[in-house]
């Protein structure tokens, strides 16, 4: 955790230097085909459960990015951004507590254009990686003594707008509006963390689907 | 339309395209909630699978009848109380991992288990030993041959001085060490995802499934109904009783052991494919008996392997509020045909106690005070323990538990084609199976 403060400090430092560094808070909406069905059959096979276990849907998200010009085309820029979004699904039936975590960490690549003055439109590749976890009653679910996890790897493509408010001369500030599609595949894993069963139900080969919208905060000049 | 107009509708367009389906689909986090069928179900046999196929239907607003050939429903759980001073589970009693949908039902109701925590002790060359000399774990690994548990442990070194331990890890799995697959039986524990420790409830199983699942459809639940035949040539399908009486159903899900199956005891018309026939000849399924024995004094370890009469010994009243010493014979396979073949429950008891006196000296005949035995391949409409897998199975499960002409459906502990067979949690999930597949095949 200090290894990866301390890098994460001199990133920052480096990007404000360098002029380029945007942050972003967002909400995000997400369908994934194959986990909506295993939180289908798992709430369908439990009639008992009064509170339904809630699918995979509304999330928050976070974004650090960096960005430069290219001499050619001004109105052009490349950049890196590394997100982080976060999906929950809890349910509580009479203190027998459900819950279940999907997390996504996603480096992407991006190039962007002005469509206007202040609109700027993004095209971004990303490799998302992901990872479930489940707890009951805040214990973590396990098989054979040793937690049951899920991840997952895919590629995602995803369009993004926003539009700028300059602030002051260091700062703008962005509503963003981004579509993403992601295929990937999945530890089989996933249906077994969600409903106890391997491949009965679902495929490991998922797609994920969502859009999400947010601030970005970008800074635009260096201080010195 | 000039070209910016065009393309900035088109782009709507597509977003609406995209995002329209799923902001509809978002909403509905169950597959099937109001599936407005008007048919009736018909199913066949109450135990685990066949309540819990009701327990769902009734949930669905679903009409559907249960019939059970016997006079009590709960199939291969049950209780029995005129032996000490609490009641023992005549058949499963241990709830095998907390991950399924009956462990979530056990936390929702709020049941009280205990997790059996029991050591492995072995009776091995005469002796009782915490440790044996070469590790027996040799079935949980890849790459097995598709041969007996027996075969391959000789295979591995263990001779003929490991014959009732092997007997022990097999009749965990209901089988003689003789016909379960090291194969597929390691295949079935790759799929197992519900966890490895085994809960023990404060009442009995049978009592858990009773308030929990049965009570709720009570009156759904015809006893003493034995089946002769099922006719599904026509649109409605009919079943015959054995009392001759006629009923008719729009679907049938047959949950019975798959003993019965593999004895055609009862009749389909059409025959069933022979692939399936074939496949339920497959899946393995041997004698099993379990006996209680009351001793004054507790003498003995809390689990104890590799006795040549009873290959598994368990303190029963782990887990129970009890001032008894009860210990469980947990007999499969040869075993418990052997056994059951000595004709009385007497001579039952008399063979495990002078077991029981060579491991301890004696103590077992001097501290006795009663037992009960409950010989399940007796049971006319159950005749065994629980299904295996066997030399040589391959798809059988899958293709035993395929649905036939989208009217009947087949559940059970046999069924579960996901690693749970041999369990109550198992003959749950296969009912699930059954019904998710009947509900879908209506659309």
């Amino acid at each position: 955790m200090k290894k990866f403060l301390v890098l994460l400090i001199l990133v920052l430092h480096f990007q404000v230097e360098s002029q380029a560094l945007s942050v972003e808070l967002n909400y995000s909406f997400c369908v994934n085909s194959q986990f909506d069905k295993a939180v289908r059959v798992y709430n369908s096979a439990r009639p008992f459960l009064t509170s339904k276990q809630p699918l995979f849907r509304n999330g928050i998200g976070a974004k650090i990015g960096y960005s430069f010009p290219t001499k050619k085309h001004p109105k052009v820029q490349y950049g890196f951004e590394l997100g982080y979004s976060y999906f929950d699904s809890y349910a509580e039936n009479d203190g027998f507590i459900n819950d279940m975590q999907l997390h996504t960490l996603t480096p992407r690549f991006f190039t962007s254009t002005k469509i206007t003055n202040r609109f700027l439109g993004q095209l971004i590749l990303g490799l998302p990686n992901y990872g479930m976890f489940r707890q009951n009653n805040s214990e973590a679910v396990t098989n054979d003594e040793t937690p049951i996890h899920a991840f997952g790897i895919g590629l995602s493509i995803r369009p993004q707008l926003s539009y700028q408010f300059i602030l002051n001369e260091h700062i703008s500030l962005s509503p963003t509006f981004g579509l993403e599609y992601c295929p990937f595949q999945y530890s089989p894993q996933g249906e077994a963390l969600i409903n106890q069963t391997k491949g009965l139900y679902t495929n490991n080969f998922n797609s994920f689907f969502g859009f999400d919208f947010g601030v970005k905060v970008s800074f635009l000049k260096a201080r010195k | 339309m000039d070209r910016s107009k065009f393309l900035k509708l088109s782009s709507l367009a597509a977003m609406g395209w995209i995002i329209g389906p799923s902001l509809v689909a978002c909403s509905k986090n169950t597959l099937f909630e109001n599936p407005n069928y008007k048919g009736k179900v018909l199913i066949i046999g109450a135990g685990a699978a066949g309540l819990y196929a009701g327990y769902l239907l009734q949930s669905l607003g679903i009409d559907f009848q249960i019939l059970e050939a016997r006079n009590i429903y709960g199939g291969r759980m049950g209780k029995f109380e005129g032996l000490s001073d609490y009641t023992v589970d005549t058949g499963a009693q241990w709830l095998h991992g907390n991950n399924s949908i009956l462990a979530d039902l056990v936390k929702k109701s709020k049941t009280k288990i205990t997790n059996d925590t029991s050591e492995n002790t072995y009776w091995f060359q005469n002796q009782l030993v915490k440790t044996l000399p070469k590790d027996i774990e040799i079935f949980d690994k890849e790459g097995l041959p598709d041969i007996s548990f027996e075969d391959y442990a000789l295979q591995q070194g263990f001779g003929s001085e490991y014959k009732f331990i092997v007997e022990s890890l097999a009749g965990d799995q209901g089988a003689d060490a003789s016909q379960l697959s090291a194969y597929w039986n390691h295949k079935d524990e790759e799929n197992w995802v519900a966890g490895e420790d085994d809960f023990k409830f404060k009442d009995t199983y049978f009592h858990f499934i009773d308030q929990n699942i049965a009570q709720p459809i009570l009156p759904k639940i015809q006893l003493n109904a034995p089946i002769d035949g099922i006719d599904y040539t026509v649109d409605k399908l009919q079943v015959k009783l054995k009392s001759g009486t006629i009923l008719e159903a729009d679907k049938v899900i047959v949950t019975v052991p798959i003993s019965i199956l593999k004895l055609n005891e009862i009749s389909f018309s059409p025959a069933l494919p022979t692939a399936k026939t074939e496949a339920f000849q497959k899946i393995g399924m041997g004698p099993g008996m379990k006996v209680f024995l009351r001793f004054s004094t507790k003498f003995y370890e809390d689990f104890v392997l590799g006795g040549s009469i009873c290959a598994a010994y368990a303190d029963d009243t782990v887990g129970k509020t009890t001032n008894d010493n009860v210990l469980l014979a947990f007999i499969m396979g040869e075993q418990a045909a052997y056994l059951s073949g000595l004709g009385s429950d007497a001579a039952i008891i008399q063979a495990l106690l002078a077991e029981l006196d060579l491991m301890y000296n004696n103590q077992a005949s001097l501290n006795f005070l009663n037992g009960v035995v409950f010989d399940w391949t007796k049971e006319p409409y159950i005749k065994g323990a629980y299904g295996f897998s066997s030399v040589n199975m391959g798809d059988a499960r899958k293709i035993a538990t395929q649905p036939i002409d989208n009217k009947l459906f087949f559940a059970g502990e046999a069924m579960n084609i996901n690693g749970h067979h041999q369990t109550v949690h198992g003959a749950v999930e296969s009912a699930y199976k059954a019904v998710n597949d009947l509900i879908l095949n209506l659309k």
